[in-house]
């Protein structure tokens, strides 16, 4: 057998240098009564039927001061730095779905934190199996801290009774981010 | 330094060769051949007619085989080297 | 290119790592990108991991030439496989030999046809095969090695060298590597190599010459039905060379889309027949000239469709890919077959 010794060698890491600032979310809210909602929904299949049912849901529990429906028409896009800034003006926390696919889950982390950027909680719907991807995003960009709700894949093909699983699963969790009780 | 030569092979023996024999241009059978591609048969349909002003035609066919990307079936081949001395076949394009 | 097949050992002069790479290239050995070096202890290394698979080559086309196990070897030293990737290597270059593949045929086809690798068995998880999320795709070493170990062999042993014995008119990324494992574990189906009567421990490697894979996009769909919808019209289509109808193709279905067709109760028979009949295009689809040239030669319109195979036996269907409503259609290059070879391994003797 053929043996060798390794020299030490210093190499480049191809990976280049990284330098990220860490921005922090925007401040959590105290109580959801009185607030205006945002809900943007990113046009993926079952999206809407998944951000009504939460509305529903969620109208039911909590006396908003106002509900305002955004819809972005390219899910694999980021929402546009106008509709950011409008939904940031008229709402005190936003609602955001769904993240179910590679291109889409990156999109929704990013609109959401560009509206964590301008003060506005904002709770980000996406799936266990893009999870990982969440992460790695939300590092990247620059806030760790932002809290995605987090719910069962898939979603573009369940049947309506799996669908209202989904929902009672972003209710529960969407508002322990607003109120930011959700363990870091 | 040595290396192996990726490229290395050796050379299988060599397939055997049709027997000589005097063929006659004028009167032995011809076989024009085929193989489905666009223009292949009016390509050798226009060399049949040339042949006309030379010799007889009467013993020239055409035959096709019905996949131009792969070769013809064993059987075809054989049938068709019992039945011809001369073949023209068509089209590499 | 000089061709230097009568020498099994080069001398060279001693290169550093730039020269070796200039020199390779200017061989005409690679694919472009940078090669490991061939040398004789890394190549014997390679071919002790043959051992269990002793028997004889046949000539490769277009050049015509016998490999060694050494010549073998050093294609797949150079192409950055690990020496437990041979047996796997040499498995799948069996099938293409074999003559139903029409490896001269597809060689010197315009068509953007590469060889189609897949792996079956339990040496995908033995050897790190991607089955699962990206797995036509980059960042595995056994995909990337064992693809592109087949491919320089068909370059340097076979002579396939593009442009010249190669003439594919636009080429295909696919060309570099393609190679994958069928995702057995999430398949809601037997896997693909127990289908064809091999058992669920041998590890087989499947050959087509296909082209690149073609997604079938289906994010929609909630049934089997809406899915085959989808998929037969997405595979109908008068560009692919599947159109001459005496061919087979593949299908690889995502894990959700097969989780769809498994719930709503569709079989890989089922997926089969269906596609049989409605994978067809409709002849408003094809130009008069074409038509005319496949009447011609035997491919007659079956109503107001042209078929674009045999019949359901040329329809493949496997599973692979991760989470993602995605699947695929990899159109052969028409006059070829889907070949599957065992790999013999050393242990399991010859």
């Amino acid at each position: 057998m053929l043996t060798t010794t390794l020299e030490a060698l210093t190499v480049y890491d191809p990976r280049g240098a990284l330098r990220q600032s860490v921005t922090p979310t925007a401040p959590r809210v105290a109580a959801l009564a009185g607030l205006r909602l945002g809900v943007l929904d990113n046009s993926k299949w079952n999206a809407n039927k998944l951000l009504r049912g939460s509305l529903a849901s969620l109208k039911a529990q909590h006396e908003f001061a106002a509900v305002n429906y955004y819809v972005k028409h390219s899910f694999s896009k980021d929402a546009a730095p106008e509709l950011i800034q409008q939904i940031a003006g008229e709402c005190d926390i936003v609602l955001t779905a769904i993240g179910d696919c590679g291109s889409c889950c990156s999109c929704c982390v990013r609109d959401g934190i560009a509206l964590e950027q301008l003060g506005v909680p904002s709770a980000v719907i996406i799936t266990t199996e893009f999870l990982r991807e969440t992460r790695l995003t939300r590092a990247a960009i620059g806030m760790p801290g932002l809290q995605p709700v987090v719910i069962d894949h898939p979603i573009s093909s369940i049947t309506d009774a799996e669908m209202q699983a989904r929902v009672a699963q972003v209710v529960a969790q969407a508002q322990q981010v607003w109120l930011g009780t959700v363990a870091a | 330094m040595r290396i192996v030569n990726p490229g290395f092979g050796l050379v299988p023996a060599g397939a055997e060769q049709a027997t000589e024999g005097k063929v006659d241009w004028l009167n032995d059978p011809i076989v024009l051949f085929g193989n489905s591609k666009p223009n292949a048969r009016e390509l050798l349909e226009g060399v049949k007619a040339k042949l006309a002003g030379i010799r007889r035609t009467d013993n020239i066919d055409f035959i096709a085989k019905n996949s131009a990307s792969q070769g013809a079936p064993p059987e075809m081949i054989n049938d068709t080297a019992k039945k011809y001395r001369i073949a023209l076949l068509a089209l590499g394009d | 290119m000089s061709d230097s097949a009568d020498t099994e050992i080069l001398d060279i002069a001693d290169l550093d790592q730039e020269a070796w790479q200039d020199y390779a290239i200017e061989q005409g050995w690679s694919d472009g990108l940078p090669l490991v070096m061939p040398t004789e202890a890394s190549v014997a290394r390679m071919v002790a991991a043959a051992h269990g698979d002793n028997e004889g080559f046949a000539a490769i086309s277009p050049r015509q030439v016998v490999p060694t196990m050494a010549s073998l070897a050093a294609n797949a030293v150079m192409a950055g496989a690990k020496p437990a990737y041979f047996p796997t290597i040499l498995a799948g270059l069996r099938g293409i030999l074999d003559p139903s593949y029409n490896l001269h045929g597809s060689m010197a086809t315009t068509h953007s046809c590469a060889p189609m690798v897949m792996i079956n068995g339990p040496l995908r998880q033995a050897l790190g095969v991607n089955c699962s999320s990206n797995c036509f795709g980059q960042g595995w070493r056994a995909n990337a090695g064992i693809g592109r170990a087949i491919q320089l062999i068909l370059l340097n042993v076979g002579g396939g060298k593009p442009g010249v014995m190669d003439r594919s008119t636009q080429g295909s990324p696919a060309k570099y590597a393609f190679c994958f494992g069928e995702n057995e574990e999430e398949s809601p189906w037997l896997p693909f190599h127990v289908r064809r009567g091999f058992a669920p421990e041998d590890s087989v490697v499947t050959v087509m010459s296909g082209e690149a894979p073609h997604n079938i996009n289906d994010h929609g769909s909630t049934s089997a039905e809406g899915l085959m919808t989808t998929f037969a019209h997405t595979i109908a289509q008068p560009g692919a060379n599947t159109v001459y109808g005496k061919g087979p193709y593949m299908v690889v279905v995502g894990p959700e889309h097969a989780a769809t067709f498994h719930r709503d109760g569709w079989g890989v028979d089922k997926l089969r027949d269906e596609l049989w009949l409605r994978a067809r295009i409709p002849l408003k689809h094809i130009s008069e000239e074409n038509l005319a040239t496949y009447v011609a030669t035997g491919h007659k319109p079956t109503g107001d469709f042209l078929t674009i195979c045999r019949g359901p036996e040329d329809i493949h269907i496997s599973m692979a890919g991760g989470p993602g409503k995605h699947s695929a259609f990899i159109p052969s290059f028409g006059g070829t077959a889907v070949v599957s070879t065992r790999v013999k391994l050393p242990s399991a003797g010859a």
